[in-house]
């Protein structure tokens, strides 16, 4: 249901870049030409939609259960390590390609950045796990702890890479950080699938445990749960899925902090709900974020993560307002 | 049967609960009396499984505490925790319906929407349904908790039902309203244990009172048995007056004035203080 709602609202707007394009290329508008189209929706729409589609969700819904385990509104997949780990190895891969990653680059090719990007994202959060470790069980304040100081250390060393880099390299990276699906294709698309498909089938079927963990660790284990196992699922399986959309897209912020906010605000607290209606809502957002981030400049495009923010947030303030009666942080 | 045998728990060699015995028969409800920190809520811990005994063992009809399962747990004992922090704004439903978590799957059966309706209505938080946990005040929101907790073992033959300081915030109607609940319960089979801060409800209620003071359980009997001037005095350090209720034929303690704290005397002690370093 999610996923053909989602295809639902991005078909609208694709039928428009259709018209504008066809209105565009000008020359095509009386006879239109379904290879060149074709062409262009299979290779070129096809992909990007779908990617943002995926990242969308992963980011969303990794957003809810991130949340969910650290009891926290503000918590978020970056917490954890993801995002920070990720851009520190993709801007050294940027800076020092030619110098360093030669080999890899052959081996890995075009897909040199993505790879490393999700190595980096998996090293940050097995490396904020591993500091977490109470006797043998992860502990929550010592994990957020743990995930600043990690930010905080890639953060700096991404700062002094920057600073060593050059004019060209330094604009890669920034635009990398600021997120974009422009290096969308179908193999990103296959790469993708598997791991956001687990984190979106798999983590439903912790909604249950984890509206227990609202009233505390323990009090969930009374109710029958088992929170070590949860809480290493869910972070296994959200820093999978945030890894591969951060691998592909760069960093886009705002969604996985403010999506399960405002889903919650929408329809309530039950994660059996707000999880898929994050995949979802994440999906829309980022699939319309996409095409004004594309659209709005053409024939340039704007960095998609400076468009979910801008886009985004009065929505989110205007639902906050609405609603301020409601909400107690 | 709940039976404890030499059940001793230490953090880092620091004592909090040292050879404590009993056996609790279904039927019984047991009150949990004793100074701050003479550890009851830990003694409660350690019977819901949260807490490891570090000597000792705990069994419950006729098994070890950790042979089973977290959801075969679940499904035959409850606890009501001290403090209740929710994160997250769930309403008063959906928070009682968390109690029935360990008995269905996916989507609740007509039990468990009963067991939830019921239990609300015993509670008197039925007409609170929609309202979010977090708006509740002190006393409400221990009301949900009580029929989140209650929801949890209901309509089960023989369950545990552990209480800490069930009653702590709520007023006074509702406080002799969930005891005497808690009583129906025990009558219908259960096992209820309690924590309780006020002896005069715990002896109205309880069958057995265990008295607790650093770790030990000191005594252990009926309401009349153990109640009396010495053991109150042992136990808290305070003098009362134990009489018999002429209403309820119930044991009644009346502690006599305790001295307000000597702060006049505090603060001229240190004025003389200050003359006599003036003198010297």
């Amino acid at each position: 249901m999610a996923l053909s709602l989602s295809f639902g609202a991005f078909y609208i707007p694709l039928k428009e870049i259709w018209l504008n394009m066809l209105q565009k290329v000008g020359l095509f508008r009386a006879t239109p030409i379904d290879e060149l189209y074709g062409g262009v929706i299979d290779l070129v729409r096809w992909p990007r939609t779908l990617l943002g589609v995926l990242v969308g969700a992963a980011l969303g819904i990794s957003g809810a259960a991130i949340q969910a385990i650290f009891r926290n509104p503000l918590a978020e997949p970056g917490l954890i390590g993801v995002s920070a780990g990720a851009s520190l190895v993709a801007a050294s891969i940027i800076a020092f390609e030619t110098m360093l990653f030669a080999s890899l680059g052959q081996l890995f090719g075009h897909y040199l950045l993505a790879v490393g990007a999700f190595a980096g994202a998996g090293i940050a959060t097995w490396m904020v796990y591993r500091i977490s470790l109470h006797d043998g069980k992860p502990h929550i304040g010592t994990m957020i702890l743990a995930g600043v100081a990690i930010n905080a250390l890639a953060g700096s060393l991404t700062g002094l890479i920057s600073f060593l880099s050059d004019e060209q390299q330094l604009r890669t990276i920034t635009f990398w950080m600021l997120g974009s699906l422009g290096g969308a294709s179908w193999e990103a698309v296959w790469t993708m699938i598997p791991f956001v498909l687990l984190a979106v089938a798999g983590l439903p079927f912790l909604a249950k445990a984890l509206n227990a963990f609202a009233l505390g660790e323990h009090e969930a284990s009374q109710l029958g749960q088992n929170p070590q196992r949860i809480k290493i699922l869910v972070i296994i399986l959200s820093t999978m899925a945030v890894g591969a959309a951060v691998s592909v897209s760069g960093i886009i912020g705002f969604v996985g902090l403010l999506v399960p906010h405002a889903v919650r605000m929408l329809g309530g607290s039950d994660n059996r709900y707000v999880l898929p209606a994050s995949a979802l809502l994440g999906s829309i957002i980022l699939t319309v974020a996409d095409l004004i981030a594309r659209t709005i400049v053409i024939p340039s495009e704007i960095p998609i993560g400076v468009v979910t923010a801008l886009l985004g947030t009065p929505l989110f303030l205007y639902i906050l307002i609405r609603d301020k009666k409601k909400i107690i942080v | 049967m709940l039976i404890a045998e030499n059940l001793t728990y230490t953090i880092k060699k620091h004592i909090i609960l040292k050879g404590v015995n009993f056996a609790i028969r279904p039927g019984e409800m047991v009150g949990l009396l004793g100074a701050n920190g003479a550890g009851k809520s830990s003694l409660i811990k350690l019977l819901n499984g949260e807490y490891t005994p570090t000597a000792g063992l705990v069994n419950l009809c006729g098994n070890n505490l950790d042979t089973y399962s977290v959801v075969s747990l679940a499904k035959m004992r409850a606890t009501m925790a001290q403090q209740h922090r929710v994160s997250a704004d769930f309403t008063v439903k959906e928070i009682v319906m968390m109690g029935r978590y360990p008995h269905y799957n996916h989507q609740p059966q007509t039990a468990d929407l009963e067991a939830v309706e019921q239990t609300m209505e015993l509670c008197g938080v039925s007409h609170l349904e929609d309202r979010s946990i977090l708006s509740l005040s002190g006393g409400e929101s221990q009301r949900v908790h009580l029929a989140r907790v209650l929801a949890q073992l209901w309509k089960q033959p023989n369950a545990l039902l552990l209480l800490d300081e069930p009653i702590s915030a709520m007023d006074i109607k509702f406080q002799h309203q969930t005891l005497s609940l808690a009583r129906a319960l025990a009558d219908h089979g259960w096992i209820v244990v309690a924590v309780l801060h006020d002896i005069n409800l715990a002896a109205q209620y309880a069958d057995r009172l265990f008295l607790m003071k650093n770790g030990r359980k000191l005594m252990d009997g009926t309401p009349s048995e153990v109640l009396n001037s010495r053991n109150i005095y042992t136990i808290f350090g305070i003098d009362a007056d134990v009489v018999l209720n002429p209403t309820t034929l119930h044991t009644y303690i009346v502690p006599k004035v305790v001295r307000p704290l000597p702060l006049d005397f505090l603060l001229k002690k240190e004025k003389i203080v200050d003359n006599s370093q003036a003198v010297i």
